[in-house]
């Protein structure tokens, strides 16, 4: 005979890929980034110039809105980095994927 | 409770009815809502018309079968419940194991709990208030049971339909025949055809239906007929089916976020079921039904109860099933899903298997299992994952793929 196990149901099962990483920002007046700190780096590096900007707003009917500004800028060291601001909490991130 | 017989009369069923069971389970998680106009709306997929409603919203002009857009037009405090079969599955399941307390033979029938009182009688002392009171106390108040008692499973069914709100009606078996007698013929199992002619025929009691002869009542309604006269004459001696708890094997995940796509369903049952076949009870077992639900976004809940035509072995045989079963229109979630689970039943023995002529690659799937196996041993945690397709299409890059554990 097979009893219910009545195991606990699990959480976190699905690891997403691309999460994206935290990342310290010095912004121009327009919103636009100037220089990026990773936590790996020793410096901040100055953003050379920036290739494309674009804006995301999505789920904006549940209780965490996504308004995200991306932007992917040419860093020092020939660097590419594609970084974004999120609008709702005010911080910066690295996108990968 | 007050106006219960003295002692314990011939009684030997016991009937609980819970009246608007899905109305009450969301009181019992609103209990502000308890005496307002409920209406029951329909399912996702359903058509968008009142299933059933409280007595408060039939006073206010409200009825099965009216349109949604009309209720709060015609009643403004109306309030309309979302269905929620699990939390009922939930609430109903708590009431039987509360009543298999007082009994061990519990029946379910739908709204519907009898319970054998056979052999109870030196438990309470001779007392039948003592039994109301165990019984009571295995019911919630708010989901207001009707309880009748009586000499047999028909009668105590009538009687507890008969039974004030919260309240006890018992018949004892000497009053059965007098008790049915003003009843509507309704109330006997019997097709609407039946009771149609029945109501051509002038027959509009329980009692006008006993006074005919048996052979007449045979000769006209054939074999319902017949067993509709002997239940009109108190003979029913259909035993109590005791509730059978059936062995279950159940999984689920919580997500992060919630899932809306047709993919990410896939992947989310694929991997429910990845962790219920890791049950060792399931091992070299097979499965015939699965029910899966699920949390959604908005709030409410999503079931689905899949029985296969034949008993299915193996997580990827079941996943395939579920997956031809599930692509028939409103079968899979209405709504983004938080979380996801399985419960694996009507489990059966090993029916044999087929080894594979590709011997090299099963070989290669077996080290890998093997390899896998060990290493979760070693860390305790999954070791491998494979990327899988979540919502390709998602604006939010971070959506699109996931990582999910390889389970062998």
């Amino acid at each position: 005979m097979v009893t219910n196990t009545r195991k606990a149901l699990g959480a976190h099962a699905l690891r997403p890929l691309g999460v994206p990483n935290a990342l310290t920002v010095e912004a121009g007046t327009h919103g636009q980034p100037r220089s990026v700190q990773k936590p790996a780096w020793n410096a901040p590096r100055r953003v050379l110039g920036i290739q494309d900007a674009w804006r995301i707003d999505d789920e904006w009917w549940r209780d965490r809105p996504i308004a995200r500004r991306y932007f992917c800028v040419q860093m020092e060291g020939d660097l590419l980095v594609t970084l974004y601001h999120d609008l709702a909490i005010d911080a910066w991130f690295e996108q990968r994927g | 409770m007050p106006g219960l017989p003295a002692g314990w009369p011939d009684v030997t069923v016991c009937c609980v009815w819970l009246p608007l069971l899905p109305l009450r389970v969301a009181v019992l998680q609103h209990p502000e809502w308890d005496g307002l106009p409920l209406v029951l709306g329909g399912a996702p997929g359903e058509r968008k018309v009142v299933q059933c409603c409280s007595p408060e919203a039939e006073r206010a002009g409200l009825q099965p079968g009216l349109p949604l857009r009309e209720v709060l037009a015609r009643c403004a405090d109306a309030v309309v419940v979302q269905p929620d079969p699990e939390a009922e599955a939930m609430a109903l399941k708590q009431v039987i194991e509360g009543l298999q307390l007082v009994s061990p033979d519990v029946e379910v029938q739908s709204e519907h709990l009898y319970v054998n009182l056979r052999g109870l009688r030196a438990l309470h002392h001779g007392e039948l208030a003592l039994l109301d009171r165990a019984l009571r106390a295995a019911v919630p108040l708010m989901l207001q049971p009707r309880i009748g008692m009586a000499g047999n499973k028909f009668t105590a069914r009538a009687a507890a339909e008969a039974a004030a709100p919260r309240g006890t009606q018992v018949v004892p078996a000497g009053d059965t025949v007098g008790f049915l007698a003003a009843l509507p013929v309704a109330l006997l199992p019997l097709s609407t055809a039946t009771l149609q002619r029945m109501d051509v025929l002038g027959l509009r009691t329980i009692g006008e239906l006993a006074a005919l002869p048996f052979s007449a009542v045979q000769a006209e309604f054939g074999k319902a007929g017949a067993r509709a006269w002997r239940l009109a004459h108190g003979q029913d001696d259909e035993p109590v089916l005791p509730y059978q708890v059936k062995p279950t094997v159940a999984a689920g995940i919580t997500l992060d976020d919630p899932l809306s796509s047709i993919e990410g369903f896939h992947t989310a049952l694929r991997m429910v079921l990845g962790r219920a076949f890791g049950d060792p009870s399931l091992h070299n077992r097979s499965v015939r039904r699965v029910r899966l639900s699920a949390q959604l976004s908005t709030g409410a809940s999503w079931e689905q109860l899949l029985v296969f035509k034949g008993a299915l072995m193996g997580r990827d045989a079941v996943f395939r099933a579920l997956k031809d079963k599930l692509e028939v229109p409103n079968a899979l979630p209405p709504a983004p899903f938080e979380t996801l689970a399985a419960e694996l039943t009507d489990l059966g023995a090993e029916t044999g298997k087929q080894p594979s002529i590709f011997a090299k690659n099963v070989q290669q799937e077996q080290q890998l299992a093997e390899a896998t196996r060990q290493l979760q041993t070693r860390y305790q945690t999954p070791p491998v994952y494979h990327a899988v397709e979540v919502e390709p299409w998602s604006r939010i890059p971070e959506r699109r793929w996931a990582l999910m554990p390889f389970d062998p």
